[in-house]
């Protein structure tokens, strides 16, 4: 997986594939292209090389960038609950705020 | 491939580091970064724009008059970019600037720039001005390619803000860029670094190689300190600070003050109010505090500086550190908070790189080093080329105009501030955190709190603080048109959206009608609406013209100039049996004749007067040389070879003498 170089037109191919399977992925690690979670070092080889393929600068389908964003937030997640790496930075997010209408909203 | 890389002809873009005090453009071509030296034969370009009673003057030619002109000469544009006037920032340095800066008096408080030309007040805002210097930017890459360049990459500090860097993407618009990215420098930086011991260590084998880097980029107004995971291709930024207000001009007013204290107590007088005084001053200081990153000591000389009496300071580095301490010890803190947003332990940092002027300084590199407990510091990449370096490099690969090599590379940049929303008690909300990987977006639902409410009114902010107040207001959006019903009823999608430019924007649909029209967003962020931008895009049209016209009365200038520099050379060089003794008088007396006009004439004559001065020079040496065997013909044909059916300027058509077609630098094909 040494991040090969592949002609134009095969990336291309194999962008949009992937761009369709991560906007069909059910699951942060299906996102990444895991069955089950692996080790913290191959999570980030795989984000890279799926970045490779589907960020908006490198692909030129329309899902692109729907499908990098949700690429990113899965690495994120799983990155965070593999290891304790960043606690200090992702602590609001538990109370999911957002869920709640605007009165409750406004309640708070 | 993305934009212009089929049509044709190949297409350039370029990289543009849009400096505080001096800007620097690179382009990719024959598959590597050459940076561009401009019309004066210097790699960066002072980022300076000056009016005087003829003209408009850009860069180096702006700034070397400051000290006779130091109220229409405008720098530091960069400080002013996407602030208000009420600023306090904006209000400091408001006291240290000899130009004028007014409020336009609008709710919105923006700041403009008074110059006077041709006995006209004239104001601009701060992205027209940058707008200026990045139009020099770009005609020194087009003379470098030898045609237009349109498309270009922007650089801004990693720490801007979200109007600061729509300000400079405003800017670039005017200057009729079509701007295919804002980077942030200390990213650009990274790849520069990033290419340059890629191609020194040969390439590890596996090319899944990672490497954690801190940029510690100090420059001329602003600082920002980022750490990046380097992998074969992936440049992964992980988190990035900095203070959009600190660099080497801040350690210019600490040495000008100083410097005004001593000279008020030698002499009991007060320059302060004398604008060129407080100019030739400032000059100097800046001179001595880069001779202070290589001496031990220098003396700061100015003669007859204010009331006659001259200025003599002996300043030592040791007290220069001792003016500027407090700032460099500032400098420490963002590169604490970085490494522990990045969640690594200072020994995973592999590489500390310096970028920018002011990283020349020996005690910020002391400080730096030490904070990394004695680590080496890596300065192998040249401070004040990398940013351009590395927007060259990404204008290649957005724009896929690079080698393999380059459009293989992947930049993954994060937003520098967290944006949210007021929410009841003046608590910040947050929906994307700092340092979230870009582009990226958070959508939020909102209801109606009331029956029968047909809007919604949402506060956005950026920041870290957990108080709105104590965060930078963004802007109000006010949703209305909503279908009155019950409360609760209404669902309002609204997407934050921070595109790959780090720029925020928001979206809101009601998902009741699916209806986006009925929204009704009001963006009041104090930035320029598309109309100025539009009006601005006119006006530095306008100027274009005045400026080609300019540019016409100097090409024929320097096509006389040449001519009778050849002239000469060619009287020299034919022998005298060739040329009868009274043809060569006359010839003589008539270059005699024309270096007189244009010692008197040379800075106020059209471009229709040089040329015909040139004509009857011309029609003076033709009737000479028709006598003169035709073998000699040759001296008159030392020139670079034209295409097919082209003349030189001589010749009467486009060419210069290094083969330079004018018509790219004046006419707009399109």
């Amino acid at each position: 997986m040494a991040a090969p170089i592949f002609s134009a037109s095969h990336a291309a191919k194999q962008g949009s594939r992937e761009v369709r399977r991560i906007l069909r992925a059910r699951s942060h690690l299906a996102c990444l292209d895991f069955d089950e979670a692996p080790e913290p070092a191959e999570l980030k080889k795989s984000y890279r090389r799926l970045s490779l393929l589907v960020h908006p600068d490198k692909c030129q389908e329309t899902d692109a960038k729907a499908a990098f964003q949700k690429l990113s937030e899965a690495f994120e997640a799983l990155r965070e609950s593999a290891s304790d790496e960043r606690p200090a930075k992702r602590q609001n997010t538990s109370t999911r705020w957002w869920d709640t209408t605007w009165e409750e909203f406004e309640r708070r | 491939m993305p934009d212009g890389a089929d049509d044709g002809k190949k297409s350039y873009s370029m990289g543009i580091d849009l400096g505080t005090t001096y800007s620097c453009v690179g382009i990719f071509k024959d598959g590597e970064v050459q940076i561009i030296a401009n019309d004066q034969g210097n790699r960066t370009t002072p980022s300076y724009v000056a009016w005087t009673d003829k003209e408009r003057l850009l860069g180096d030619a702006a700034k070397n008059q400051v000290a006779s002109n130091p109220t229409n000469t405008v720098f530091d544009a960069k400080r002013l970019i996407g602030r208000t006037f009420q600023d306090p920032i904006v209000q400091a340095d408001l006291k240290l600037w000899p130009f004028r800066v007014v409020s336009d008096g609008s709710p919105d408080d923006k700041p403009l720039i008074e110059v006077m030309y041709q006995d006209v007040a004239k104001k601009f805002h701060p992205e027209e001005i940058s707008s200026m210097i990045l139009t020099k930017m770009k005609l020194t890459a087009e003379a470098f390619v030898g045609q237009r360049v349109r498309n270009a990459v922007i650089t801004v500090p990693a720490y801007f803000n979200d109007s600061q860097r729509q300000a400079t993407k405003d800017a670039g618009e005017i200057a009729g860029l079509n701007v295919l990215r804002i980077v942030n420098e200390p990213t650009a930086a990274a790849i520069a670094y990033g290419l340059d011991t890629k191609s020194k260590e040969k390439k590890t084998k596996s090319g899944e190689k990672e490497t954690n880097i801190l940029v510690f980029d100090m420059g001329g107004g602003t600082f920002d300190v980022s750490i990046l995971t380097i992998t074969d291709t992936v440049f992964e930024v992980k988190a990035t600070a900095g203070d959009p207000h600190l660099g080497g001009e801040d350690f210019d007013n600490r040495m000008l003050s100083y410097c005004i204290s001593e000279f008020r107590r030698k002499h009991k007088s007060d320059p302060t109010r004398n604008q060129r005084a407080i100019r030739r001053l400032r000059t100097q200081c800046e001179r001595a505090k880069r001779q202070l990153s290589t001496q031990t000591s220098v003396t700061i000389e100015v003669d007859s500086l204010h009331e006659g009496q001259d200025f003599n300071l002996r300043l030592s580095r040791a007290k220069f550190e001792e003016l500027c301490m407090d700032y460099f010890k500032k400098a420490m803190e963002p590169v604490s908070q970085c490494l522990g947003d990045s969640g690594l332990p200072k020994s995973q940092i592999s590489d500390v790189v310096l970028v920018g002027g002011s990283t020349r300084i020996p005690k910020v590199q002391e400080l730096i080093s030490s904070f990394f407990n004695g680590k080496q510091l890596c300065k192998e990449i040249n401070p004040d080329e990398a940013v351009a370096y590395g927007a060259a490099v990404q204008a290649a690969i957005v724009s896929g105009t690079g080698t393999e090599e380059v459009e293989n590379m992947l930049l993954l940049d994060v937003a520098p501030l967290s944006l949210g929303i007021e929410m009841a008690g003046g608590m910040m909300q947050k929906l994307i955190e700092r340092n979230s990987t870009i582009p990226t977006n958070k959508s939020q639902d909102f209801t109606t709190a009331e029956d029968y409410q047909d809007y919604v009114e949402i506060k956005v902010y950026e920041g870290e603080r957990a108080m709105v107040k104590d965060n930078n207001y963004l802007g109000k959006f006010v949703l209305t048109g909503i279908p009155k019903t019950l409360r609760g009823v209404p669902k309002i999608k609204v997407t934050f959206n921070v595109d790959s430019n780090g720029i925020l924007e928001v979206t809101a649909e009601d998902m009741k009608t699916h209806r986006k029209g009925e929204i009704q967003i009001t963006n009041e962020k104090g930035r320029l609406s598309q109309r100025d931008i539009e009006r601005m895009l006119q006006d530095a049209e306008a100027h274009k013209e005045e400026d080609d016209l300019a540019r016409g009365e100097m090409m024929a200038r320097e096509s006389i100039t040449v001519y009778m520099r050849r002239t000469r050379k060619a009287l020299e060089d034919i022998d005298s049996e060739k040329i009868l003794k009274r043809d060569r008088e006359r010839l003589e007396k008539k270059m005699e004749e024309v270096d007189l006009w244009l010692d008197e004439h040379s800075n106020k004559a059209t471009k229709e007067e040089f040329e015909a001065k040139q004509r009857e020079l011309e029609s003076a040496m033709n009737t000479i040389m028709l006598k003169i065997n035709r073998s000699e013909s040759d001296f008159w044909e030392q020139q670079a070879i034209l295409p097919e059916n082209e003349k030189t300027i001589e010749q009467g058509g486009y060419f210069l003498d290094s083969g330079l077609d004018i018509r790219d630098l004046i006419e707009d094909p399109d």
